[in-house]
């Protein structure tokens, strides 16, 4: 079990907050030793492996609720797949490193609800403001370290965006993508997990690894479609606790 | 087979739906159509028609009503 002290989610959520994830030797022992910390603390966050009943069961009689299940897929770039109509589109669009510009363009499309599926927008203890200003203090924190953010062109139109960041050598992880709202019904989507799939070969890379969640049907379809296959899921629960003095 | 019924069967193969909720079909009207049903409808339409669809077309492609106005560009009356 690892318990991580997510004080960002301060920040961005006005909340203290613990992410606790479980791992496969954990036993519900480890579970009880940590009642307190769960009850100190205005936000919990439980990430459990497949099969583990055990904690889905506990979690459960202890108020925490199942909002989302949060998939690990993994892609060698040489099993990329596109259609020929995909790759004809593909061909069209191209993409490059945003500037401030950009930038706020981005932040003004995430402000406007761009991630419809985010389980801090699908909870109703949280606002769609909040949700917003999640991805975007997400996005500035990891601009400063190593990542890039990048625009999606088409015919010299903003149409959407990806991060870009290693993790390992030869391993890329686009943390976040998304179509921008006046492009969501183009069909077009599938550039979004297509062009950091580009750069990862530009750069010689060898895997893409990143996570989608369940209650984005879409995008896992699209993985799937592209060739990337599940490496792992991780279940998630939530437990909010009333306002805690510090 | 006419136009039409070209036309609506590419749509009842590629989703999956009935005759009658061909007139209400929409990008996003059934969870089959999004972005790789999209490209379903596009590739068997073409495929269907014999034509070559231009990357503006496909995104304008938002319902079947306005696909058969976009399909008039090609010179394929429905």
């Amino acid at each position: 079990m690892r318990i991580i002290d997510a004080f960002w989610e301060k920040r961005n959520l006005g909340v203290n907050c613990k992410e606790i994830i479980i791992e496969n030797n954990d036993t519900l022992i480890s579970f009880s030793n940590i009642i307190g910390t769960i009850e100190s603390t205005e936000y919990v966050v439980f990430k459990v492996p497949t099969g583990r009943f055990d904690f889905y069961e506990m979690l459960s009689k202890h108020g925490f609720v199942f909002i989302e299940g949060s998939i690990n897929f993994k892609l060698n770039l040489k099993d990329a797949f596109l259609s020929p109509l995909q790759q004809r589109l593909n061909a069209t669009i191209s993409y490059s490193e945003m500037g401030q510009n950009d930038l706020e363009k981005l932040f003004g499309e995430i402000k406007n609800g761009i991630f419809a599926t985010d389980r801090i927008l699908l909870d109703n203890h949280f606002s769609k403001e909040q949700a917003a200003n999640r991805y975007i203090n997400w996005i500035s924190d990891d601009l400063k370290r190593t990542a890039q953010v990048y625009k999606i062109i088409y015919k010299q139109n903003t149409i959407g965006f990806f991060t870009f960041k290693q993790t390992e050598e030869g391993i890329y992880y686009p943390f976040l993508v998304g179509l921008y709202k006046h492009y969501s019904s183009s069909g077009l989507g599938f550039t979004t997990l297509r062009k950091p799939i580009d750069e990862a070969i530009k750069r010689n890379g060898r895997e893409i690894s990143t996570y989608a969640s369940t209650n984005n049907t879409i995008v896992v379809r699209s993985h799937i479609q592209q060739g990337f296959s599940m490496h792992d899921i991780q279940y998630i629960f939530v437990r909010h606790n009333k306002k805690i003095k510090e | 087979m006419n136009n039409l019924e070209k036309y609506n069967t590419v749509f009842i193969n590629n989703f999956h739906i009935t005759e009658q909720q061909l007139p209400k079909m929409a990008y996003q009207s059934v969870s089959a159509w999004d972005s790789i049903g999209h490209m379903g409808l596009i590739t068997a339409l073409e495929e269907a028609f014999d034509i070559m669809i231009d990357t503006d077309d496909i995104i304008d492609f938002s319902s079947y009503e306005k696909g058969k106005q976009i399909l008039k560009k090609y010179n394929v009356a429905i």
